[in-house]
């Protein structure tokens, strides 16, 4: 089932240049979808299309079968959640209860069930300990976990993740990588989407959008994307390490065309 | 000369309810002419520790030796522009300290502040945003149109500018897509070939791995170990909690499934399979 | 920078802080007027003042707030004190009067100015307790839940108050962006606190400008944020904190009112309490 839909999407901050050209997608519910590519490919933009905080100069935009419009877009942001970047300029509430209670309020869920709900997104996202404390005292990568929370307590049928671990550490990465990948295993029919540059990232996804200069270049899984080296170099991507050491070691005249993993490189070579 | 660090330490709002160690006792030597990494956790003491060296902070105890600087705890410093102009730092997201209507103005801003003519600073300007890769088209243009990326490089060309002898890298490649660490780390590579002693605190142990000669780790305000990059992750167990690269992970599984070879010297996946061959591994 | 800990709310569970905000503030006002009343002479005038220092002495000891802290508080303010002092005390006044020197002094003169500069440690020691027992956070649910009746003529209450609260939330995120934009433009050579006047402005410049730049970008985001997470100031929406108004909150609110009572009373019946209370007084010691 087609979830999301961009047809001949087109979208430009000045007028003269489009930062999205022309761009044609669909994604189908419950995948796990990666859009990436280098910085000022357009990645963001679109996430801002897709949510109506940016208007499409041209095209339409498709979520839920209902075209995504000034009538349509109040009730679609309510299906759809997203983490930014910026893990402050998305805080909030004074504290990380205050914050979770934001989206809730603004849902008009009733008093008498905000207490639960907070506690149980904070725990899921394991920040029950913190639901008293500040913004100012968290790291990134808990404030992320927060607007994670945030997100997940209004049930969302897509999660976007629009750059989410870029300003983090490599601990924070970690942490809110594995936070989506639990989410993909607790709700099968949800659909997250995660825009990234990080390559590392992408690599779990059941499909990968390679973004250039606004345009669409490649589609496909990861194991097809990222085996198409001279490509992704001419985009100003890199590899997953696995990919490189692949293409090292098939050089070096190993035969390691069918192994796309980190288990099976080691597997073969110490047989 | 190098950089000597004698039983610095250094608190935080020191008599208050907020008071803080950041750092104790340390004593190290930064080698002349080195690009070395400081690493550690998050709170471990490094940016406390690399802005002693520009006397950002003054040691709450002990003596920090820049060259000829003595920066003593407690003893007013004398030459503190100098200090300054010696010792850059380079923070994260650099491009957030610009402020001026040109490209040139603001990379000119500090020569300026360090006494020299507006001739000259603008001179040395030129300079220093050819080293980082903008062309004249990029003077007269507002830092405030330009890309992420680009203001980066206008921020950093804005502290080369005065040729420090020592440059200090906080997280430079923080939020940057591959290609622009890439080409930032080339930039920095090529700043150290010229002489200057690049100090980078940084948790990317790639970088860690492919650009440095030595490796300061730090723990809970201490130092745990300094050594060379290929050392520490030959060496450690999880016990610096330090994210180890890919490379190494994968050099180490092998070792651990029984593959006897010395993947000492490998950076890059290509030498690494190199030495796999080597190690008479069957195709 | 370090004054900003001054009447900073210091979280503790006395009975004050457990107070609703708004029937602090409503008691803050309260005694405020009281303070401004006037009594029969000047001897009742300085009663009254004792009256309610002992009254805010009684509000610090049960906030768990030391004495120390109003010191340090007027520590601050003691240029503005001394300058009151001596401009008032030399002003021409009615009455008795002395001379030193060649300067007349008058007593009502002294008078006024001991009032000025007791209402001056009182409302400053009452505005403390205020501060330091209640969260600016819950300052602002008061203040809203005040303003609320103006919304009838679309005064826009309730965004202020959001506006108030984000303020709120990022003044410690701003505070921490000053200080590392202050310490990269020392990277650059630039000195904040000496140099001749152009210099440090442009100092203050090198300072303000990022700053101003980051806020508004980071408006921008947050606006995104709130609007991709459903906020419509207009729409209806629940609320998570709710005051909520105790017995206590109840016991606090007779008292003041009480003690208001009684000060208008005394004020304009003008009674004298030395005059009232000297037959007593001369019974209790008749008894000895």
């Amino acid at each position: 089932m087609e979830i999301l839909k961009l047809v001949d999407v087109s979208y430009s901050y000045d007028g003269k240049k489009n930062v999205i050209n022309h761009v044609s997608l669909s994604i189908e519910a419950g995948k796990y979808v990666s859009i990436i590519g280098h910085n000022g490919s357009g990645k963001s933009t679109l996430a801002k299309l897709i949510l109506g905080l940016l208007e499409a100069a041209h095209g339409t935009i498709t979520i839920f079968d209902k075209e995504l419009n000034d009538q349509t877009v109040r009730e679609l942001r309510q299906r759809i959640g997203i983490v930014f970047q910026n893990p402050d300029n998305q805080f909030i509430g004074s504290t990380v209860r205050d914050d979770i209670a934001f989206g809730l309020e603004n849902r008009c869920v009733p008093h008498s069930e905000m207490e639960r709900i907070i506690n149980e997104f904070a725990n899921k996202v394991k920040m029950e300990e913190f639901l008293d404390k500040e913004p100012s005292n968290l790291s990134g990568g808990q404030k992320q976990r927060v607007a994670i929370a945030g997100v997940l307590a209004m049930h969302p049928d897509i999660i976007i993740f629009d750059e989410a671990t870029a300003m983090l550490d490599p601990k924070g990465k970690r942490e809110i990588h594995e936070i989506a990948m639990q989410m993909r295993v607790e709700n099968p029919g949800l659909t997250i989407v995660s825009i990234t540059h990080d390559i590392e990232e992408a690599f779990d996804s059941d499909e990968v959008i390679v973004l250039n200069e606004g345009e669409i270049v490649m589609r496909g899984t990861p194991a097809d994307v990222f085996s198409r080296k001279e490509e992704l170099l001419k985009v100003e991507l890199d590899l997953p390490f696995v990919y490189k050491m692949r293409n090292a070691l098939l050089k070096e005249g190993y035969d390691v065309k069918d192994i796309m993993t980190v288990e099976g490189l080691v597997a073969y070579l110490c047989r | 000369m190098p950089i000597t660090f004698k039983n610095v330490s250094y608190v935080y709002s020191p008599k208050t309810p907020f008071e803080y160690e950041a750092i104790k006792d340390i004593n190290v030597t930064i080698k002349d002419g080195s690009f070395t990494a400081i690493v550690g956790h998050t709170g471990s003491g490094k940016s406390t520790l690399v802005q002693q060296i520009n006397a950002l902070l003054l040691p709450t105890s002990g003596e920090v030796i820049i060259d000829d600087f003595h920066i003593v705890a407690n003893k007013k410093i004398k030459n503190l522009k100098e200090v300054r102009r010696h010792a850059g730092i380079v923070f994260q997201f650099p491009e957030y300290q610009l402020f001026e209507e040109t490209v040139e103005k603001d990379v000119s801003f500090g020569p300026k502040n360090f006494g020299d003519t507006d001739e000259v600073a603008m001179q040395k300007a030129h300079r220093a945003l050819i080293d980082v890769g903008l062309d004249a088209s990029y003077y007269q243009r507002s830092p405030f149109e330009l890309s992420g990326g680009e203001r980066r490089r206008v921020a950093i060309a804005g502290i080369i500018a005065e040729e420090p002898k020592v440059l200090i890298l906080d997280e430079p490649t923080a939020g940057l897509d591959p290609r622009g660490s890439f080409e930032m780390m080339q930039l920095f590579k090529k700043i150290h070939e010229r002489g200057t002693t690049v100090v980078i605190v940084t948790h990317d142990m790639n970088i860690v791995l492919g650009y440095c000669d030595q490796v300061i780790v730090m723990k809970d305000g201490a130092i745990v170990k300094v050594t060379d990059p290929i050392t520490l992750f030959k060496e450690d167990n999880d016990e610096f909690a330090l994210e180890i690269p890919l490379l190494y992970q994968f050099a180490k599984k092998l070792q651990e499934k029984g593959l006897a070879f010395d993947f000492t010297g490998a950076k890059t996946a290509d030498e690494l399979a190199t030495l796999i061959h080597k190690a008479g591994v069957k195709r | 920078m370090k004054n900003l800990t001054l009447g900073r709310y210091i979280p503790y569970n006395s009975p004050i802080h457990r107070l609703d905000p708004r029937i602090k503030m409503f008691s803050l006002i309260i005694l405020m007027v009281a303070i401004f009343i006037k009594f029969t002479n000047v001897p009742m005038n300085f009663i009254m003042y004792g009256l309610i220092f002992a009254i805010i002495l009684i509000l610090m000891a049960m906030s768990h707030i030391g004495l120390f802290t109003l010191f340090k508080q007027l520590k601050a303010l003691w240029l503005m004190i001394l300058f009151l002092l001596i401009i008032n005390v030399l002003m021409p006044n009615t009455g008795a009067f002395f001379k030193v020197w060649f300067i007349t002094v008058y007593y009502n003169a002294i008078w006024q100015t001991l009032y000025i500069v007791i209402r001056l440690i009182l409302m400053v020691g009452l505005t403390m307790v205020l501060t330091t027992t209640t969260r600016p956070l819950d300052l602002t649910y008061a203040i809203e839940w005040y303003l609320a009746p103006l919304k009838v003529i679309k005064f826009p209450t309730h965004e202020i108050a959001m506006t108030i609260s984000i303020a709120l939330r990022f003044i410690p995120t701003l505070l921490d962006e000053t200080n590392r934009i202050m310490k990269a433009q020392e990277s650059r050579g630039v000195d904040f606190k000496n140099g001749k006047l152009k210099e440090k402005i442009r100092a203050v410049v090198s300072l303000i400008v990022p700053l101003f730049i980051s806020a508004f970008q980071r408006s921008e985001e947050l606006a995104n944020a709130m609007e991709a997470r459903g906020y419509d100031p207009s729409a209806k929406r629940t609320r998570y904190r709710v005051m909520q108004w105790k017995f206590r909150d109840t016991v606090a609110l007779v008292l003041v009112l009480g003690f208001l009572a009684g000060v208008i009373v005394t004020s304009v019946m003008h009674l004298d309490f030395i005059v009232l209370l000297t037959p007593i007084v001369n019974i209790i010691l008749g008894w000895f």
